[in-house]
């Protein structure tokens, strides 16, 4: 308890949730004039208008929903039967080291040397090209973070289940399933929040035509519109916070 | 069918996976890596003449290349050099309680902030007409705007080495407070402090090599993530030197359909420079593991 009362970690506390406060202001601020320090005025009018879709930000908003939970739910079922297979392999240890160069990648050099194929496909600017391009990105990040369930002590699962006359199916879902369900929803989460949170490959690939919450946010800085900048970033962050929150607060602990 | 052809030998299941991989993962690298080759050199592409090293050799004479890899070196080497030094001081100041305390939520928080985000907090932050000039003018530190340094869109990166810094911090925290915590530091530190070694000695010989050690994979990782990254200099960097994936967006993007291959080849530099930090990065994990 002494540490927190610490000038450092007084510091560390308000720079770590200042940009929380300052983006919420900003959304309800009606002016913000050189040099006063808080605006001339508060108003509700912007996040109100959220309902009636003003600037397609709700809109914007279910796309980036519907994009996150697709490839999120997809690179964790795939991670999760590919890592499989490749613990098995042979040669996993390049296989493996295969799956960091997608990732270590820029994701805006990627999809700019993956674009011609999307645009022979006619995939450019759609939603599912968006899908298809983030999968891309997350099946390698899904297999890294789930390879490490596959040890000894799953075989020896397997093993045992099967011993005790399971078939594949009973084995899958009444054994692996559950012991790897903490690390599963960990990749599910962090994945959600890879694609929750990508501009570069969604502003290549989309074409400016699939507006996720990202390109808002991009386009009214653009624009100079801070104050709907910061509603737009205001809904891209609090979801993930309080997610988070959730998680630390129920899932994790429940876990450990 | 045997427990080991049910389980083990299940050969179609295996295959079937790592052919998915292939597809999903190798093929997709290998082809756009292939396509980028052969548009550097002219054998596709728009205006494809046939074999040509014209791109390349327009491209090795410019020096704006050069510039753009040594200035994301800068960068990332800036960034993440102050985000350990912070964040190790962090650790050694607070130890587990960064991720351990019923506070510690709070340090997790600014892992909720996407790159673009940031990069607009700190605009709105660092800008002439933003929070910290406001509040040197409140406090008569600075008498006008002119007074305010340039700390975004500034030739030497520090908007962007700052917005990097504020995000590699926490996570560092986090991280290095999970190895200390796993690598029982603590009670190395305490054996070290009983045969009568000083606090900085111990965080100097014990601590910080320990987290170092243990933390170099994932160190290079995320200089790799910064030396690539897009959304913090597109908003807060400014025309020349670019970081190296502003520069290929802007020569891919371009009008001037000449400039596409020249992007190309860029983009194999870039590629290039990756596959060396990750063949680093692999020796590392090896010597780790080992």
């Amino acid at each position: 308890m002494k540490h927190l009362k610490h000038p450092i970690a007084i510091f560390a506390f308000l720079a770590f949730t200042m940009p929380f406060v300052l983006l919420f202001v900003l959304s309800i601020a009606n002016g913000w004039n050189f040099p006063k320090l808080l605006p001339s005025g508060y108003s509700t009018k912007r996040w109100s208008g959220l309902s009636e879709n003003t600037g397609g930000l709700l809109q914007s908003l279910q796309l980036s929903c519907m994009i996150g939970l697709i490839v999120a739910t997809f690179s964790t079922i795939t991670g999760f039967t590919i890592s499989r297979s490749i613990s098995l392999h042979s040669k996993r240890k390049y296989l493996l080291f295969a799956c960091y160069f997608p990732l270590a990648l820029s994701p805006v050099i990627y999809s700019l040397l993956l674009n011609h194929f999307f645009i022979l496909f006619n995939l450019s600017g759609t939603f599912i090209g968006i899908v298809i391009a983030q999968l891309i990105i997350t099946i390698p990040f899904g297999i890294l973070l789930l390879s490490s369930l596959w040890n000894e002590n799953m075989y020896s699962l397997e093993q045992v289940s099967a011993t005790l006359g399971s078939n594949l199916r009973q084995t899958f879902f009444r054994v692996l399933l559950p012991v790897a369900m903490p690390q599963l929803l960990v990749c599910f989460f962090q994945i959600f929040l890879i694609s929750w949170f990508e501009y570069g490959l969604t502003t290549i690939i989309g074409v400016g035509k699939v507006q996720t919450l990202t390109l808002k946010v991009y386009q009214y800085i653009g624009e100079a519109n801070i104050f709907y900048a910061a509603l737009s970033s205001c809904i891209l962050i609090f979801p993930p916070a309080i997610f988070l929150w959730l998680n630390k607060r129920f899932v994790f602990s429940k876990f450990n | 069918m045997t427990l080991e052809n049910m389980l083990f030998n299940n050969k179609i299941v295996n295959r079937s996976g790592i052919i998915c991989f292939m597809l999903l993962v190798v093929l997709p690298f290998a082809g756009s890596l292939i396509y980028a080759i052969l548009y550097a050199f002219g054998l596709t592409g728009i205006l494809s003449i046939g074999f040509t090293t014209t791109h390349v050799s327009g491209m090795l004479q410019n020096p704006e290349m050069f510039f753009s890899l040594g200035y994301s070196f800068y960068i990332a080497f800036c960034s993440i050099l102050l985000a350990l030094i912070l964040s190790l001081s962090g650790v050694l100041l607070f130890k587990t309680t960064i991720s351990k305390s019923k506070w510690s939520f709070f340090s997790y928080l600014p892992l909720a902030l996407p790159a673009i985000v940031t990069a607009f907090v700190s605009l709105q932050v660092f800008n002439k007409t933003g929070v910290l000039s406001r509040v040197l003018y409140q406090i008569n530190i600075i008498k006008n705007l002119n007074q305010f340094p340039d700390i975004v869109n500034d030739k030497f990166g520090i908007g962007i080495i700052l917005t990097h810094v504020f995000m590699a911090t926490p996570f560092f925290l986090i991280f290095f407070s999970n190895i200390y915590e796993a690598e029982n530091v603590k009670a190395l530190s305490n054996v070290a402090k009983s045969l009568g070694a000083l606090s900085t000695k111990i965080a100097k010989t014990i601590v910080i090599p320990i987290l170092l050690k243990k933390g170099l994979n994932t160190i290079l990782l995320y200089f790799i993530f910064v030396f690539g990254s897009y959304e913090i200099p597109l908003i807060l960097g400014q025309q020349s030197p670019q970081m190296i994936s502003v520069l290929i967006v802007r020569k891919m993007q371009r009008y001037n359909l000449m400039d596409i291959p020249q992007g190309y080849f860029l983009s194999i530099v870039y590629l290039l420079a990756v596959i060396l930090l990750l063949a680093v990065f692999l020796k590392s994990k090896n010597q780790a593991i080992s």
